[in-house]
């Protein structure tokens, strides 16, 4: 190799000096460790969370967190029981079926029995005005019989209930059982298994639904079970895309000996990081379920790379551990460099403000963190034991001429054809940035956004939707009231809660509004005789109270005992980013405008309240995260090259994918949101290791042969460009596999993230020559040679 | 030179990239408006300023467009007190009626008004007014409670009735001649006038209930109205009454009478009910909806307007309706 040496060079020497010496006891340390963390990994366990997806130190978090004990509904489910026969709900075989589905649910762990809801519990009730006054009692009577009379009686019960769009379809065809959970089980103080509830929900549907039942369940419980049977499909995408990697990688190498090492090599950090999760409390969620295909794909790219080197100097004829040690000291700089661009990448999705998110980005840098320990020390272990089959010996990758293909594409980094580069770059940059304005924050279309449209889910929630007349996506905003004992029974309490309803009820996008204030004037008419012209807050006391003293029943979940807070609820027509920020704005408005003392309002919570926290999050993170992502990996390329000309040849590909990305999402109508946010930084600090792995080549032939741009590209790209693009497919098609998840947010990422490695390797090859000669790489050679070698 | 070129290609990409991440503009969203279609309207009238309608927080709302589009009227005060009626007489004066004892005045067909009562504390609701013949008015609201104005509504002072007692008022109504007068109220009560308003009689009670409203069809013909399809006629000035057939128990809280004599009811459950036959039976023409309608008005195109708590409903009549209601539709809320 080359006769002068860098300080950093000699250290390099050095440890792979000591690495080959120390190669038994260092072997057997690392199948230790490897045991044992195996062991570990046995104990991993699923931990989804609802408060996992929330951004905790958000404002509007603060008052969710603060609030959600005290109303509850946060964590609500909804079964339907739907009629398919002839006829209406009212028949015996439908009542039946109601009533053991409410008993069921009721007697269903983590239910909070009391806030049971159905036409069969005693908290449901018709209220009838007559000229004597109110009557009122259970829609259902205790000694209900399901026979003509019976039925008659409960019909038009519930026609005096108000439950007809509520608890009851407008078409009468179909009743609900609402339920709320208990995040903790206040019996034993453990938390809630969401599996087993999701679980226990699907058997109530197996039992009864049949031919004239169908069943509907709707509610986070049923996401998180649905999202966890989602995610044992996973496993069998990790078998695809290990016998996917697992044939290129022999149609690559020719050798069963370097695919087995490889695979292996790989597969190490990924059972390692597995045995450390449930050492430190982590488990794996939803969305960390990625981290290992991650690490095992870039376990694969960073083998292959050393592998390749490895066999190039093995075939130059020298010894395995002479060829183990040379590839140690050849790639310890790229690749640790590159391995570190990975980590900064992940370190950065750090700044989404959301556990799952962080949880991903600390367990993603574990897993590099790991593989550095891996796959540089390792590796070169295994491999300076190893001996080439004669298969791969002969294997084309040496030719006795000039690799065709590179050298035709090495003709790029010829002032003329890179201009012919630098247009079709400019029309794609022009086409992506354009494209790209038109992404949109948060979730596009309706329904959960975790599954996909067509889900039984979705199609359940669709159904429920289309029934009945409450709203899924809901806005809570909430009122503290200071210094009063009944602040429900104070005008200018009531009367400020009552503008904020009548303000929001003209917002678009505000479907109805749902307050003490709106119920109050309710009773206050039912009090008179139903008669809509009473309908108002009166100022008087005595005369507000035979309104506000019913309506602000704790039971209700619009106030607190006392209205110390007031739960404003807020339905909303779709929980899509844009109609999320513009009632969010509209509430804003209003609580600017608001003056009334001792009254404060504060956003907010609600499924709705929590996606528009998680919506401003993510938007204000972007720019932070890019901001962070592209500073890092420039200053780690300088670092690296001590060259801006390096720095930009590779950054500038970089931001031009990244675009690409934002242009793909708004064509694909994705939405910017928790799960695709950490994707472009992933995408680049993965994709960066393209560009720097083929630079530092460049630049070294350049330094240490003299050569001229074309010669030294050329060289790269023979030395490192077909595994590059062989790591950009294997890697492409390892997360790729996602596409087919039964999980929406699966699918995104692993489609984006597919792209990012895919075209960050097309930018690395096909733009970066170009950057080279235009930026003058190969003219300053000679005048920097001295310089960049110097000890 | 050559590297002036590739900065100048890096600086356009990195233009590019500043301006793809910079803040996205979201769709526009229709500004916040009145939510007319969501709010509670307790009356709606036409005028020579157009439609006007109101209710809920004391708001007023004009349209000149056949109620197309609506813009709140010019009120000097913001009470928000809910307002119960308006009532415009022949003379061109307007009345709104609220609760607290609120009372505006307009001059201009609805579009702008002024303060002429509000009770600062213990205030009452108010429900209906009517201008007699005399020229007087007369405001009645809860608690039997009477004002009468002798300057047009400009200031008012408390009135007594002989008779009355303190049962809930809930309308006056005159007939086209301005002689028969009947106010009707809670727990059945309901007192008459043959002398234009000055002197009244309580009618014995014939129902236990309460009448939201009473209709002149003429030549002494009245229909009154009120809980749970509770309906009344009378052939004799309102001296006797008999129940009116009625397909359910629907509380009705407004009322239009064509010109060819037919009654329409609005009411609970988006109910209209029309009678031909002097108000004796009555059958639904149109049921949509869980609102309490509150008034009625025909449109130009032959629609109706109707007004509810839960804000304004259009509705096209099936052609037998809209045949029996075309001529013009009066006092729809009066």
């Amino acid at each position: 190799m080359s006769a002068s040496m860098t300080r950093t060079d000699a250290l390099v020497a050095f440890l792979a000096r000591m690495l080959i010496t120390w190669r038994r006891p260092l072997g057997i340390l690392f199948l230790l460790i490897t045991v044992g963390l195996g062991f570990s990994a046995t104990h991993t366990r699923l931990d989804p969370g609802f408060n996992k997806l929330i951004p905790m130190s958000h404002p509007y978090m603060k008052a969710f967190l603060e609030y959600s004990g005290v109303f509850s509904g946060a964590n609500r489910i909804m079964l339907s029981v739907r009629w398919k026969g002839e006829g209406d709900i009212y028949n015996p075989e439908f009542m039946q079926a109601l009533h053991k589905v409410t008993d069921e649910v009721f007697f269903t762990p983590g239910i909070n029995r009391g806030e049971v809801r159905s036409l069969y519990t005693p908290n449901v009730r018709y209220i009838e005005v007559t000229e004597d006054g109110f009557t009122g009692d259970v829609v259902i009577p205790s000694h209900f019989e399901a026979d003509a009379t019976g039925l008659a009686q409960v019909r038009a019960n519930v026609a005096k209930s108000g439950q007809i769009g509520r608890l009851v379809a407008n078409d009468l065809k179909s009743a609900l059982v609402q339920a709320d959970l208990l995040e903790i089980n206040p019996q034993t103080g453990q938390k809630l298994d969401y599996a087993s509830v999701a679980e226990k929900l699907e058997a109530i549907r197996t039992r009864h639904a049949g031919k004239n039942i169908d069943i509907q369940i709707v509610g986070f419980a049923k996401v998180m079970g649905d999202v966890m049977a989602g995610l044992s499909t996973v496993v069998a995408f990790f078998a695809i895309a290990f016998a996917v990697t697992t044939l290129l990688l022999w149609l690559y190498s020719r050798s069963i000996r370097l695919t087995l090492l490889a695979i292996t090599v790989a597969l190490l950090p990924v059972i390692w990081l597995l045995g450390v999760l449930p050492l430190i409390g982590y488990g794996i969620d939803p969305m960390s379920v990625l981290v290992p295909f991650l690490i095992f794909s870039i376990g694969v790219s960073h083998a292959v790379q050393m592998t390749n080197a490895w066999k190039q100097d093995v075939l130059d004829g020298q010894t395995a551990m002479d060829a183990a040690e040379g590839a140690f000291r050849k790639l310890a700089i790229p690749g640790t460099m590159a391995l570190l661009a990975n980590a900064l990448g992940f370190l950065v999705i750090m700044l989404i403000d959301i556990p799952i998110v962080r949880e991903l980005g600390i367990t993603a840098c574990l897993g590099v963190g790991i593989m550095i320990m891996t796959n540089k020390m390792f590796m070169p272990i295994v491999l300076s034991h190893l001996r080439l089959e004669r298969m791969a010996l002969g294997a084309p990758t040496e030719p006795g001429g000039r690799h065709g293909l590179w050298w035709k594409l090495s003709a790029l980094s010829l002032p003329r054809p890179a201009l012919a580069t630098f247009a079709v770059m400019l029309v794609l940059l022009a086409g992506a940035t354009w494209e790209s304005r038109h992404l949109q924050t948060g979730d596009v279309g309706s329904g959960v956004p975790e599954l996909r449209p067509d889900s039984r889910y979705n199609r359940d929630n669709a159904q429920i939707i289309r029934d009945y007349s409450i709203g899924m996506d809901v806005l809570s905003v909430y009122v503290d009231t200071e210094n009063l004992t009944e602040a429900c029974l104070d005008w200018k309490v009531m009367n400020a809660v009552e503008r904020f309803d009548f303000h929001m009820r003209g917002v678009e996008g505000v479907q109805s509004v749902s307050t003490v204030a709106g119920l109050a004037k309710l009773y206050a008419a039912g009090n008179n005789e139903a008669n809509p012209r009473w309908a108002g807050l009166q100022r008087t006391e005595a005369a507000l109270r035979t309104g506000a003293a019913r309506a602000a029943n704790p039971e209700f979940g619009l106030n607190s005992p006392g209205c110390k807070t007031i739960n404003l609820l807020v339905y909303l027509k779709d929980h899509q980013g844009p109609t999320l920020a513009h009632v969010v704005k509209e509430v804003r408005r209003f609580i600017d405008a608001e003056t009334t003392p001792g009254v404060h309002f504060r956003l907010a919570g609600g499924n709705a309240g929590v996606a528009a926290a998680t919506n401003e999050a993510v938007e204000q993170a972007e720019v932070q995260m890019l901001v962070s992502i592209f500073g890092a990996i420039t200053l780690l390329c300088w670092i690296t090259f001590r060259s801006w000309r390096a720095v930009l040849c590779v950054i500038v590909p970089l931001v031009l994918v990244t675009i690409m990305c934002n242009a793909l999402m708004a064509l694909l109508g994705i939405g910017l949101k928790v799960a695709t946010l950490p994707v472009i930084a992933l995408g680049v600090g993965v994709g960066v290791d393209y560009g720097i792995y083929i630079y530092e080549r460049l630049q070294h032939e350049m330094a240490d042969r003299g050569c001229d741009l074309r010669e030294a590209f050329y060289e790269a790209m023979r030395q490192r460009g077909t595994a590059a693009v062989f790591t950009a497919v294997t890697m492409s098609i390892g997360v790729g596999t996602w596409a087919f998840s039964a999980l929406k947010f699966q699918a995104d990422m692993g489609i984006l993230l597919a792209f990012m490695f895919l075209v960050n390797v097309l930018g690395a090859i096909f733009l970066l020559p170009a950057l080279a000669v235009w930026l003058g790489v190969g003219e300053t050679r000679q005048r920097r040679t001295t310089a960049l070698v110097a000890p | 030179m050559r590297t002036h070129v590739g900065m100048a290609l890096t600086a356009v990409v990195a233009a590019a990239g500043i301006f793809a991440f910079s803040p996205r503009s979201t769709p526009q969203f229709r500004p916040t408006d009145l939510p007319v279609d969501k709010m509670q309207l307790n009356s709606l009238a036409r005028t020579q300023a157009g439609l006007v309608a109101a209710g809920e927080l004391g708001k007023i709302l004009v349209s000149r467009d056949d109620g197309r589009s609506w813009q709140p009227a010019h009120l000097p005060q913001d009470r928000q007190a809910v307002i119960t009626r308006m009532v415009f007489a022949g003379n061109g004066t307007g009345l709104a009626l609220g609760h607290e004892g609120w009372i505006l005045r307009s001059a201009d067909g609805g579009r702008s008004w002024q303060e002429s009562a509000f009770t600062q504390s213990n205030g009452e609701p108010l429900m209906s007014a009517a201008r007699l013949p005399s020229g007087e008015w007369l405001a009645i609201g809860a608690f039997g409670r009477v004002l009468k104005s002798t300057d047009d509504g400009h200031s008012w002072t408390p009135h007594e009735i002989p008779g009355l007692s303190d049962w809930h008022l809930n309308s006056i109504a005159g007939s086209a001649d301005g002689q028969q007068w009947l106010i009707a109220g809670e727990a059945g009560t309901l007192l008459r006038s043959d002398d234009g308003g000055r002197n009244w009689n309580v009618v014995p009670p014939f129902y236990n209930g309460s009448i939201y409203g009473t209709a002149d069809l003429g030549g002494g013909r009245w229909v009154a109205y009120g809980m749970r399809g509770k309906v009344f006629h009378s052939e004799d000035g309102g001296r006797s009454w008999q129940a009116s057939s009625m397909p359910g128990p629907i509380s009705t809280y407004g009322h239009a009478v064509g010109a060819d004599g037919s009654l329409l009811l609005a009411g609970q459950g988006g109910m209209v009910l029309a009678s031909h036959d002097g108000g004796r039976s009555f059958n639904i023409v149109r049921k949509e909806g869980r609102a309490s309608l509150t008034g009625l008005q025909a449109l130009g195109d032959g629609s109706w307007l109707l007004s509810s708590d839960g804000g304004l409903q259009r509705y096209r009549p099936t052609t037998h309706a809209a045949a029996a209601t075309r001529p013009s539709i009066s006092g729809a809320s009066s």
